[in-house]
């Protein structure tokens, strides 16, 4: 049976079903002996829960305990600091600054995912990959090969064991 | 002192237009194509099973195949196509490798070799390095039943 047939089977429990779906559902729960073996697991379970649930009593009345929560939660939002609003000119210009200091941090690094070549000469390389896609690359001098491995993003977490 | 005047304004006007003319004749000529660089694309595939009965698979390279078994896992190495190709300058080539892979590789002089790998259309990833490739560039991935597939971009001499 899958989830959606046993959460129906639930809300029918709970009389939250429609009328049209709770009689679809009760008649499975009729002929079916896996949805009647759910629908007997859940009402067994509901029962005791309910009759073992233990008994907490409130002080006040309940509409007068919700209103308290609700009234420090209001309180507690109103007391939170207001952030003082920055001057006009240095809301202007933070964001050139920060493009200024995307592009020097850009500048000063060889481009995406390098792996510096061992060579005596050293050479500009870049990847750029699909996003759903993650490279590694790996170079053997001894070789004289370079791999760029390409695996899907869920894949690579796991560790790599495709090289010796 | 006239007469002496007169000269330099006529040399210097001279030197001026022999300047000028130097780079226009130069753009005049027919830019160099560089030099030829030959390469070959082979796509390979990777397994620890033995060669499938019925599959058009050849032996890969002994030399190749060496360079494979010290840096890969796989104990088998097939060459499933190989295909050889030149570039000068400026140059593009599309190669099919397979009905799903597709390799397109551009020589540019200002950002030097472009490696492009299309899976099933689609853009995979894209390998720029700015230096004559002198190493031979794999790149690869993982393929289904613990398999793997590695496109080989090969200069040859």
């Amino acid at each position: 049976m899958n989830n959606a047939t046993q959460l129906k089977v639930m809300s029918y429990l709970d009389n939250e079903l429609s009328a049209p779906d709770a009689r679809q559902v009760a008649a499975l729960i009729t002929n079916d002996p896996e949805a009647r073996a759910v629908y007997n697991e859940l009402k067994e379970t509901r029962e005791l829960v309910r009759g073992n649930e233990l008994s907490l009593t409130l002080k006040e009345p309940k509409d007068f305990y919700w209103s308290q929560i609700q009234r420090k939660i209001e309180s507690a939002e109103k007391a939170a600091p207001r952030r003082a609003s920055a001057p006009l000119w240095v809301r202007l210009l933070a964001p050139i600054a920060g493009a200024i200091a995307l592009a020097a941090v850009l500048l000063s690094i060889q481009g995406p995912q390098i792996q510096p070549l061992t060579t005596h000469v050293s050479a500009m390389h870049e990847i750029e990959n699909n996003p759903e896609m993650a490279t590694i690359t790996f170079r053997s001098e001894s070789e004289g090969v370079t791999v760029v491995w390409v695996s899907s993003r869920e894949t690579a977490q796991e560790p790599a064991e495709q090289f010796e | 002192m006239q007469l002496v005047h007169r000269l330099a304004l006529i040399l210097s006007a001279t030197a001026a237009l022999l300047c000028l003319s130097g780079p226009v004749q130069a753009e005049t000529n027919q830019p160099s194509k560089g030099p030829e660089q030959k390469f070959s694309a082979i796509l390979i595939w990777g397994t620890d099973s033995a060669k499938p009965e019925g599959k058009d698979l050849k032996d890969v390279d002994s030399t190749l195949k060496d360079k494979f078994q010290k840096i890969f896992k796989w104990k088998n190495y097939f060459e499933v196509s190989k295909k050889p190709f030149s570039l000068h300058q400026g140059e593009s080539h599309m190669l099919k490798l397979s009905p799903k892979c597709d390799v397109k590789v551009h020589q540019s002089e200002k950002e030097g070799l472009e490696v492009e790998l299309y899976g099933e259309g689609k853009f995979v990833v894209k390998r720029k390095q700015t230096m004559p490739l002198s190493d031979i560039l794999i790149l690869a991935g993982d393929d289904k039943n613990a398999s793997a597939w590695f496109v080989v971009i090969k200069p040859e001499s």
